[in-house]
């Protein structure tokens, strides 16, 4: 089981309880909640099925792998580009990929910064912002509330 | 973080309700729910075996292992799940329900839940003997709670307990002598 605390902000600005998501578009809210659910449920964070620790200039830093596919006759589909496929195969299904940065230890861990990963090859936005929060949060532990899912 | 665990369920269904109103979050949710459950299970099934034992051991190629496992998989097959399920001696559950029904049945997560007992006969036995006993308690309590009117002309007896009469079994009625009957009527000399 992992407890979760999810980020939320700094004080003078107002709590904003979703600030960790605030980059994963509100459509893939469902997936998202029931993979967490799991994790915070039944999994342990030393499953490199769903958590990967980040080096470089993300050294510090774990991230939560989410991955799925839309099915065709997903209305989300639709705004998805499909990876073609040669010859007359069906084409691909479209994937979503969310990550999301946070840090912990195996039983614990911290949500600071989900997001889409689209082709981008590096992190360098993200694990700044992540960086900084998690900064934050080990200057004031109440910048990250205790957090259930879904 | 002391104390924090996983949610109540009564906090996750009130979560859900309102979140399900949205038609994209719950089809993602339950298709996220099963894939995620699914790709659990299969990893519980291979315990400390690399994916290249298991899947000699249940005669499948490595890829597919490491297929089944990934919780972004939605390839699954009805076959598929049958064939898991016979060699691994436990039984597979499908269908489709509506969704408080689908709320009710995912709300464990546990260990326990997730991890079904391989086929034991012994405990099929405990289940028939507890539904016995069970059925056994609800015809007493049935008849201990008559009302006067109900009483009135037939008796708990003769409507719930009494066997069909059959020209046969309405000769012999006097000897009609069942362990199921014997202990009824134990019970009812126990509590009367």
């Amino acid at each position: 089981m992992v407890a979760f605390r999810c980020y939320s902000g700094s004080g003078s600005a107002g709590r904003h309880e979703d600030a960790w998501r605030a980059a994963i578009p509100a459509e893939f809210n469902g997936e998202v909640d029931a993979e967490l659910e799991l994790l915070q449920r039944h999994r342990t964070l030393d499953d490199k099925r769903y958590f990967k620790e980040l080096r470089g200039r993300c050294v510090g830093l774990t991230e939560i792998r989410i991955e799925f596919e839309l099915e065709p006759d997903d209305p989300r589909s639709q705004s998805e580009s499909a990876p073609r496929r040669k010859g007359r195969q069906r084409p691909k299904r479209p994937k979503i990929v969310i990550r999301i940065l946070g840090f912990g230890t195996v039983d614990r861990f911290v949500l600071l910064y989900g997001f889409r990963k689209r082709s981008e090859p590096n992190y360098g936005p993200a694990c700044h912002a992540a960086l900084n929060r998690k900064t934050g949060v080990e200057r004031d532990g109440w910048r990250a509330r205790p957090c259930t899912f879904p | 973080m002391d104390g924090e665990r996983g949610p109540a369920p009564s906090h996750r269904l009130q979560s859900l309700a309102e979140k399900f109103r949205d038609k994209r979050y719950r089809d993602g949710y339950v298709a996220a729910h099963t894939r995620g459950v699914l790709a659990d299970q299969m990893r519980n099934f291979r315990g400390d075996l690399s994916q290249a034992e298991y899947a000699a051991k249940i005669d499948k190629q490595k890829t597919v292992i490491g297929r089944l496992e990934n919780p972004a998989y939605s390839g699954w097959s009805l076959r598929t799940m049958f064939e898991i399920a016979r060699k691994e001696g436990v039984a597979v559950f499908v269908r489709f329900v509506d969704f408080p029904t689908f709320l009710k049945y995912t709300g464990d997560l546990s260990d326990g839940a997730l991890r079904p007992h391989v086929y034991d006969p012994e405990t099929i036995d405990e289940l028939a003997r507890a539904e016995r006993e069970a059925a056994g308690e609800n015809a007493l309590k049935a008849i201990f709670s008559l009302s006067p009117k109900q009483e009135k002309g037939r008796s708990a007896w003769d409507r719930d307990l009494r066997p069909t009469p059959t020209p046969a079994n309405d000769v012999q009625e006097q000897r009609v002598d069942t362990p199921a009957i014997n202990e009824l009527e134990r019970l009812a000399q126990a509590v009367g």
